[in-house]
């Protein structure tokens, strides 16, 4: 008698299982194609540094180097000059997206509001010394809409 | 003479192209279903819409490969495993009938012919394995050897009552026996119930694809394969699941007669489609269940399986008994 | 021509010694296991580790106290979030820092819903191990909005980088109880359909009681934790036993087995999910307002001297010791991981069973191998 009552509970929970699968087969997909479809990116989406820019199109960064310390993976290269007014000002600044791990400690760390994170997450080229970005490539990507720089205690 | 052998090779070129298309068909119809039971869309990008030609742009790459022999495998077997793999898949197709008057073969001894012919594609798992002198390829042929004669006994015996209601081994003869009463579906439930268990491990498929058993033994009696050779390993396992259905379709459901009188529809079309109602079912059963385990496998088989297909057999007889 | 045929007459017998990974798609990562094997049984298993070895460690000596933070993420990176909290935690200790406590509620329910989406990840994996695939994929939906909702509030899908030494970086975003809830729902509904499919079918009974049996003893012998100890019926949870953070205030269970076999294990993972939610439900009822960091010094420099902490990660306990000379890097960071210690236990519970039954066991462990190895 238990041998049957086993085998009755066997295939009624085989049968259970068997209707989850059938409600799922007509239910939508949830996957995105992904070219042609897009994940929107949220606010505050941590891409990579890139530089932000003042009014008149120029760096804000004073090259100090506080980025430079705080950078986990030392991927951040800043030389700074005299600027014509007397402040310093940043005259490279090079990011080694190869190693950067995205993790936003630049951006926590510059008191300059000269840097923020980019949305952009599609970082691949074909040439190693294609992902050593300088400083107007990030000052460009700086101009873009999904940039963002959230600093420690921000609120979203 | 003359016009005999080539109407013979003729039919045979028929049946090989309709397996081959149907196999790669249903390579993509698995993927599709999987997708779509998954969540997923499955190929979409060669050929729209929904893919279709991803099998063909698979065939014409796999077709393209190298072909690598391993240095230390033993090189007649490897060679040899997948060509007997598509052995059974190709032969079980001569006696199965695709309408009336459309059969390569009316054997008379048609069912006996196919427990002969099924029992095959154990070879070419076990020369596969063995030939590819790999650790998980022997466990795999192990698993498979012992999985297949297992499985043979309760398949065969659940053909008995299809075989005892006919009163023939013919399939065509079954199909008209059929045509007279009803789907053996309804007489025989226990039997097809038998049938569609011991099927799915017959052709090697989730549940019961321990012999492949990827998370477990990577690929199985295919580790060493690759290109063409792989290619007609995985061709072959879906022209068996045609096969299968095809037969399971025949026996149970009719083969190619018309249901509800609805005779406008072509019987070939009636055939395909029964046939690839069981092929869904299968896929169905495939992406929803876990893989059982090696000597669970024998349970089901040994004490549950065989009992059952001989209480059927037993049931069968009475009935005949009574009611004719 | 006597030996031969006396060698004749005795049935040859051989263990067979198969190499299993370090490229194996249910080795979970890259770890290797050498197993005897007699015919399909196991009759010994061989872990061998270091194959993700990074340093971490050691790398950690280099780096200035907040810059470990991001480090930690990749260990466990399935768990990121628990990672930064044990190491945080060390640190707050050492230096005797005040939490906000909007920032502990904050780190409670981020660790909570961090517990939820690796135990999300190991059913879907757990199912893979045992050939259902497409468990996996139901469990990634509902993981797929749990890391949006990381994404939101961390601006990151795996490596969080959010807790902070004083704090967590930001406030959470404006939709986030709304959002959480919605998930917390979401799940329900999974769980039930993952109950269904796979953990209330036969094959997964059959597959998975009454193996990979773990007595407490062993399990308290061998220093397991998390849910392989308590489903040996060791009712230890850090976050009851020696609560840290607020976990205190919250009113949940602790799942516990009895036999300790591999259903157990799955139950009790299954279990805690729904205590999880438990938890973030009330921890989101009782969020106080406040600031998300506390007073911090601009330089960290913890006095000399060393601290250990611990949080109850979704695998065990998650210790880490960290010592200071007094410096801006650490002397010398300890990482106690639950899944080192689990990969020992492989031998004791996968012995004697089969084959498949050792996939099984190295998926109830739920072991990763960026914690093993680090």
């Amino acid at each position: 008698m238990s041998y049957v009552r086993n085998v009755a509970n066997v295939v009624a929970t085989l049968l259970v299982g068997l209707r989850v699968t059938l409600r799922e087969w007509f239910s939508r997909s949830i996957t995105l194609q992904y070219p042609e479809q897009r994940w929107e990116l949220p606010r505050g989406y941590r891409g990579h540094p890139v530089l932000l820019s003042d009014e008149e199109g120029k760096t804000k960064c004073t090259a100090c180097g506080l980025c430079v310390r705080a950078c986990p993976t030392d991927v951040i290269t800043v030389k700074g000059a005299k600027g014509e007014d007397g402040k310093r000002v940043a005259t490279e600044w090079v990011l080694d997206m190869s190693r950067c791990i995205q993790c936003n400690l630049c951006v926590e760390a510059c008191k300059f509001d000269a840097l923020a994170m980019s949305d952009r997450y599609e970082l691949a080229c074909y040439r190693r010394e294609d992902l050593l970005y300088d400083m107007d490539t990030l000052l460009e990507l700086g101009r873009g809409d999904g940039v963002a720089a959230i600093t420690v205690g921000d609120k979203l | 003479m003359m016009q005999a052998v080539l109407w013979s090779v003729l039919k045979l070129l028929i049946v090989l192209t309709f397996i081959l298309l149907n196999a790669m068909l249903l390579i993509w119809l698995e993927r599709k279903v999987s997708a779509w039971i998954q969540l997923r869309l499955g190929p979409m990008r060669v050929g729209r819409p929904q893919g279709w030609a991803q099998s063909i742009a698979d065939v014409l790459k796999l077709l393209f490969k190298e072909d690598i022999v391993p240095s230390r495998v033993d090189k007649v077997l490897f060679v040899l495993g997948p060509i007997i793999a598509f052995m059974p898949a190709l032969m079980v197709w001569a006696v199965i009938p695709f309408g009336p008057n459309f059969v390569s073969a009316d054997l008379n001894i048609g069912v006996l012919y196919i427990a002969a012919i099924g029992s095959i594609g154990l070879m070419s798992i076990f020369t596969g394995g063995w030939g590819s002198n790999n650790k998980w390829s022997l466990i795999s042929a192990m698993r498979s050897a012992a999985q297949l004669f297992s499985y043979e006994v309760p398949l065969v015996l659940a053909l008995i009552g299809v075989v005892m209601l006919a009163g023939s081994l013919s399939l065509t003869d079954i199909i008209r026996a059929q045509q007279e009463t009803a789907w053996y579906i309804l007489y025989q439930p226990l039997g097809f119930l038998v049938f569609l268990i011991a099927g799915i491990a017959e052709v090697n498929r989730t549940p019961f694809d321990l012999s492949e058993a990827e998370s477990e033994l990577v690929a199985g009696w295919h580790v060493e394969y690759s290109g063409l050779r792989w290619a007609m390993y995985f061709l072959a396992e879906y022209g068996n699941l045609l096969a299968l259905s095809a037969l399971a379709a025949t026996l149970f459901l009719g083969g190619w007669t018309a249901p509800f009188g609805l005779d406008f529809i072509p019987p070939f079309v009636w055939f395909l489609l029964k046939t690839y109602l069981f092929v869904f079912v299968a896929m169905w059963i495939r992406w929803t269940f876990p893989r059982v385990r090696i000597d669970q496998l024998m349970d089901l088989s040994w004490k549950f399986l065989i009992p059952v297909a001989l209480l059927n057999i037993a049931l069968t007889g009475i009935g005949i008994t009574i009611f004719s | 021509m006597r030996e031969l045929t006396s060698a004749k007459q005795e049935l040859h017998r051989e263990e067979m010694v198969i190499n299993m990974g370090p490229q194996h798609p249910s080795t979970h990562g890259v770890l290797r296991a050498v197993v005897t094997l007699e015919g399909e049984t196991v009759r010994g298993v061989d872990p061998v580790i270091g194959y993700l070895h990074r340093c971490f460690e050691k790398i950690c000596e280099q780096k200035t106290w907040t810059q470990v933070i991001p480090y930690t993420d990749r260990t466990d990176y399935v768990a990121a979030l628990t990672n930064e909290l044990a190491y945080v935690l060390a640190v707050e200790k050492l230096m005797g820092l005040e939490v906000p406590e909007r920032a502990q509620y904050i780190r409670v329910i981020m660790a909570e819903l961090q517990r939820i989406a690796s135990h999300l990840l190991w059913f879907g994996t757990f199912g893979n191990d045992l050939g259902a695939f497409t468990p996996f994929l139901y469990a990634f939906r509902e993981r797929e909005t749990l890391i949006d909702i990381f994404e939101k509030t961390t601006g990151a899908r795996l490596t969080y980088n959010y807790i902070r030494l004083g704090g967590v970086r930001n406030d959470l975003p404006a939709d986030f109880e709304r959002e959480t809830l919605a998930f917390l729902e979401k799940l329900e509904k999974g769980l039930e359909e993952y109950h269904n499919l796979l953990i209330g079918n036969a094959i997964f009974e059959y597959r998975t009681k009454g193996l990979g049996v773990l007595t407490a003893e062993q399990a308290v012998a061998w220093g397991a934790s998390g849910p392989t100890l308590r489903a040996s019926g060791v009712a230890w949870d850090l976050r009851k036993s020696e609560p840290y953070l607020v976990y205190d205030r919250f009113d949940f269970e602790v799942p516990v087995g009895q036999k300790g076999d591999i259903y157990d294990r799955c139950i009790c993972r299954m279990k805690e999910m729904e205590e999880s939610a438990k938890i973030v439900r009330q921890a989101l009822e009782g969020l106080p307002e406040g600031d998300v960091v506390g007073k911090v010094p601009r330089v960290i420099k913890p006095p000399q001297g060393q601290a250990y902490a611990a949080v109850e990660a979704p695998r065990g306990e998650l210790g880490c010791f960290v010592v200071s000379d007094g410096g801006i890097k650490p002397y010398r960071v300890k990482w106690r991981s639950p899944c080192f210690v689990h990969l020992q236990l492989l031998d004791v519970i996968a012995r004697g069973e089969l084959v498949a039954d050792f996939i099984a066991n190295i998926g109830s462990i739920d072991i990763i191998l960026g914690e093993v190895d680090r």
